[in-house]
């Protein structure tokens, strides 16, 4: 990060000044910070998945210096911030099982953590999902998902059995009762309506596909993630022939360079796609590019900044961090030996592979574009600080799983 | 235990399902940024950037002894977007001061809703530094340059000059921009979201390559002398016109060449089109008797006659149905072939010009270059035109032999009379001496002599006959020039109608000579458009005087005599 720091510099001013060097230096010593945290808490915790969210925030901190080097303060005092309530969470939730108790109370409060901008947020960019507090907007949808995982966790951990037998059979696939639709089906709800009320389309995408990712899971109900495809992909075209602003995202989608939008609704799209292809396989170098062409290249579109500037080398080594993140989220998942701990690892994993995914691909154009922030490197507080608190929420799971595994591994060679 | 690995299955599904799409972003970006990178580039380089041309330092003109004659100097331009600017009132007011334009007028510029606007194109440069240090927001500055003629209006038809983009519009400026112009760099100007240029960033994306160095052939001095000459000549004489040349007749180098009324190519607002036409390149006309310096070298190589050969000259000559009959009525006399031309015999000349035919006519024409274009390195020459042999009539060698029915460029003219001078060589006219570029100055070796059109023997005997021309008493006699030799020829056609046949009345004077004679250097060629007197011996020939005395002395030729009007100590 130092490097990358002092490129930026470089690449800027032609000089370095070594009193900002107090930002990378800041940064790596929260990171220090949280590692011996983690070490005397959480001694068997996986000892990869730090280091990888370390990095993914060290790139963001020199993207963002590099695009706004004002936005750089706020983003490390927000780091600051998050990794508070990382210690926070890691010395008062070691216990992780007494969030099974509170499931409903967590599921209400994520309901009303989301339904809150609908009536009281203020819209930026098309989109009601800001809640204003004096100077601060803060994004209740990203702490609502960390809920919401937790929520779902405890609900199918405890209901999983009932909701994988099938009493029916259609059309010789056996399904079961329908009442135990009705999670899926509020859920769906739930996504529809934000997508109608918030125009986040983004987070929308995210729930629904989290809910399924957990339901699978839970239930290997194949039935489940069919008929919840289907119902979101059904509510996504009823939504596209509705609004204007769906469609436009997916005409931009399949028409970036259509030349009447090509300055207005398909410019961020068309020139994510520009800014990629100038960065080429090595990239432009950092500060060398001009990723600011690109509308709000700090939050949603920090992946095309990384692209143009680190080239194609840096963009798949960040998609290759997530995919390393995934697989000891996973792991963790694998060696938990309780449903709810198993299923939260599945669920807060599914939350950052399906964010990044969303994200990546939308200014890819893999997929239609949502605004989403990409997990650990965009900027925005509310991003980081939900994502530290998955974080230190897995890295307990982890602890808990490999020591509950070390007890019964002791155990059985006592018995 | 079977529970557990059921659960462990699901959970590698999810993963796999994960880790699918997150490798499908990976392959995406191989595509976009490996394997289809050239066409989106292709696509942002149409859409991203608004980019302006940056005009490269033009190439600086020298005259033939280092004279700066037009050089480029850095300027700013200084350009708003006008979004961008807070304030506009206070910044119009501002600029406006600076600029020394009215506020109203850059206020309403400023208010204009486009997302780019000139302020000043080519302005002072230490002055929109001032305004630069200002720092307003919205207001932007592009390094120019802008081309000068720091002598003025002088020699600016051969000049030329460039339009607002510093590209050759005319002239010199214009044939040699190529070689002037340099390649012009790109800035990028960002645009914003909303695709408007954003100020500060402009992005030098192609450095300018700067034009080169040339140095002419043409002397400043000369020139001054020339159109000095010219112009009081055409005061003088009240003509519409004058056009006048000086050329090295050994090497084809032009050393002055202009046309009066003149202009001043750094008052651009001010310059009348008619005055920029370089007519001794550009504009043919009917050159009268001058022409019958052909028809008597032609007969001299074919040995129709000898100098002293004795002609029976009637005071009318019919031909073909057609009288023909001299300038001014004259009795029926005899004269020598010499006489006839330094008298301009029109009868006379007919009659050698029958004697030699019309082939052999047509074949000296053309051996002379009249009809088809000199080669010289300039834009827009015309070739002149001498009507095929085919299409002549009984009467077109005769009115072709004394300079009618044939149009030629004084250059044209200039060149055969070169030719003559130089022992019958064919001459290339030229304004490019050298080419002056970071390894030093490169001679362009252009001009020198070509192929023989004369025999040496024929241009001895019609230099003769030349500087009898000159000799008092004859027609050609006020082109005299003091301690040298010349040779030359007088010429006065009556112009075309405009739009018609016949004549309209009106005159071109002309006289066209070589100095020294006995080792000749210099051509020059002087030819007034409707002047009064009409004669070219009484007004194209002292202005040839003038600027030949003054040219022979700038370039020290050693002079023919040591007395001013000849004869004692002469060289030869």
């Amino acid at each position: 990060m130092f490097v990358g720091y002092v490129s930026v510099q470089l690449a800027r001013d032609g000089k370095v000044d070594y009193a900002s060097l107090a930002y990378p230096g800041a940064v790596a010593g929260i990171f220090i910070v949280l590692h011996l945290v983690m070490r005397f808490l959480l001694p068997m915790a996986d000892g990869l998945i730090l280091p990888l969210a370390a990095g993914l925030t060290f790139l963001g901190m020199v993207m963002i210096e590099r695009l706004d080097p004002k936005l750089a303060l706020e983003q490390l005092l927000w780091i600051a911030v998050a990794a508070a309530a990382f210690v926070l969470v890691v010395l008062f939730l070691r216990n992780y099982e007494i969030l099974a108790q509170y499931k409903y109370t967590l599921g209400i409060a994520a309901l009303v953590l989301l339904a809150l901008p609908m009536v009281f947020g203020t819209e930026v960019n098309g989109a009601k999902l800001w809640l204003k507090v004096g100077p601060m907007s803060f994004q209740p949808a990203e702490l609502a998902k960390v809920l919401l995982v937790i929520f779902l966790a405890a609900f199918f951990a405890e209901k999983h059995e009932l909701l994988s037998i099938s009493t029916h059979r259609v059309l010789g696939i056996p399904v079961p009762e329908i009442k135990y639709f009705v999670p899926l089906l509020v859920m769906w709800g739930v996504s529809v309506l934000m997508m109608i009320f918030q125009k986040d389309l983004g987070s929308s995408l995210l729930f629904f596909g989290i809910f399924i990712c957990m339901v699978y899971a839970a239930t290997a109900r194949k039935t489940y993630v069919l008929v919840g495809a289907a119902l979101f992909l059904l509510g996504a075209f009823l939504c596209y022939l509705a609004f204007s602003h769906v469609q436009v995202r997916v005409q931009t989608w399949l028409n970036p360079f259509n030349p009447a939008t090509i300055q207005r609704q398909s410019y961020q799209i068309s020139q994510s796609l520009f800014a990629l292809s100038s960065g080429g396989v090595s990239g432009s170098g950092l500060g060398l590019g001009y990723p600011k062409l690109i509308p709000s290249v700090s939050t949603d579109f920090i992946f095309s900044a990384v692209g143009e500037e680190l080239g194609m080398i840096g963009a798949v080594a960040v998609v290759l961090m997530y995919i390393l993140l995934v697989a000891r989220g996973i792991k963790v998942a694998l060696l938990h030996r309780d449903d709810f701990g198993k299923l939260l690892a599945v669920g807060l994993t599914s939350v950052i592979a399906l964010q990044a995914f969303i994200i990546m691909g939308g200014v890819t154009r893999l997929i239609p574009l949502t605004g989403i922030t990409l997990p650990f490197v965009s900027y925005g507080g509310s991003s980081l600080l939900a994502n530290f608190i998955l974080l230190a929420l897995l890295l307990i799971l982890s602890h808990r799983g490999a020591t509950t595994n070390v007890a019964s591994i002791r155990k059985g060679a006592g018995r | 235990m079977r529970k557990r690995e059921t659960s462990d299955t699901r959970l590698t599904v999810v993963a796999a399902v994960l880790f699918l799409g997150l490798a499908v972003v990976a392959g995406k970006l191989v595509i976009i940024q490996g394997l289809e990178a050239g066409r989106y580039k292709k696509l942002a380089a149409e859409q991203r950037d608004t980019s302006i041309n940056v005009t490269p330092r033009r190439g600086t003109v020298f005259d033939r002894e280092g004279e700066i004659m037009a050089i480029s100097e850095d300027v700013t331009t200084i350009y708003a977007t006008p979004y961008q600017v807070k304030d506009k009132p206070a910044v119009a007011q501002k600029v406006a001061e600076v600029l020394g334009q009215d506020p109203g007028d850059v206020l309403k510029k400023l208010q204009e809703p486009s997302g780019f606007v000139y302020l000043a194109r080519k302005f002072d440069k230490t002055l929109a530094a001032e305004l630069e240090k200002m720092d307003l927001p919205g207001i932007g500055f592009i390094q120019e340059s802008k081309r000068f003629y720091p002598l003025g209006s002088l020699c600016s038809q051969a000049l030329g000059l460039v339009d607002v983009d510093n590209k050759g519009q005319a002239g010199l400026e214009l044939y040699y921009e190529d070689v002037l112009g340099g390649e012009p760099g790109e800035v990028l100007l960002e645009r914003d979201a909303a695709g408007n240029p954003i100020p500060g960033s402009e992005k030098k994306r192609k450095d300018a390559v700067d034009g080169t160095d040339l140095q002419l052939t043409l002397d400043k001095d000369i020139q001054a002398k020339l159109e000095e000459a010219l112009a009081s000549g055409v005061e003088r004489y009240s003509a519409e016109a004058g056009t006048a040349l000086v050329m090295d007749c050994n090497t084809g180098d032009i050393l002055a060449m202009a046309t009066s009324p003149t202009f001043d190519p750094n008052e651009r607002s001010e310059i009348d089109a008619a005055a920029m036409r370089n007519r001794a390149i550009t504009d043919v006309y009917e050159p009268g008797s001058s022409l019958k310096i052909v028809t008597a070298s032609a007969a001299l190589e074919q040995k129709v006659v000898e100098p002293q050969t004795a002609l029976n000259v009637p005071s009318i000559l019919k031909v073909a149905d057609k009288e023909f009959k001299e300038a001014e009525p004259k009795p029926a006399r005899q004269l020598t072939f010499s006489q006839v031309i330094s008298q301009s015999s029109n009868v006379g000349t007919i009659m050698v010009a029958l004697q030699l035919g019309d082939e052999r006519l047509a074949q000296y024409l053309d051996r002379m270059g009249l009809g088809s274009k000199t080669g010289v390195d300039f834009p827009g020459e015309v070739a002149g035109l001498v009507p095929p042999v085919s299409t002549w009539s009984g009467t077109s060698a005769a009115t072709i032999s004394i300079g009618q029915g044939i149009s030629v460029t004084p250059l044209q003219l200039a060149c055969v009379m070169g030719a003559i001078a130089n022992g019958g060589r064919k001459i290339s006219p030229h304004f490019l001496k050298s080419k002056i570029t970071d390894e030093g100055t490169r001679d362009m070796g252009l001009g020198g002599l070509g192929d023989e059109v004369l025999s040496q023997d024929a241009c001895r005997k019609m230099s003769a006959i030349l500087e009898q021309v000159v000799a008092a008493g004859n027609t050609g006699s006020k082109a005299a020039v003091n301690y040298y030799r010349v040779g030359g020829k007088t010429g006065t056609a009556e112009k075309a109608r405009k739009g018609g046949s016949g004549y309209s009345g009106t005159y071109m004077a002309t006289f066209a000579g070589f100095a020294p004679a006995e080792r000749p250097r210099l051509v020059c060629m002087v030819v007034f458009d409707e002047p009064s007197p009409i004669w070219g011996g009484e007004t194209a020939a002292p202005v040839f005087k003038e600027i030949m005395a003054y040219s022979l002395q700038h370039l020290k030729v050693p002079p023919s005599y040591t007395s001013p009007e000849g004869g004692a100590g002469g060289q030869d």
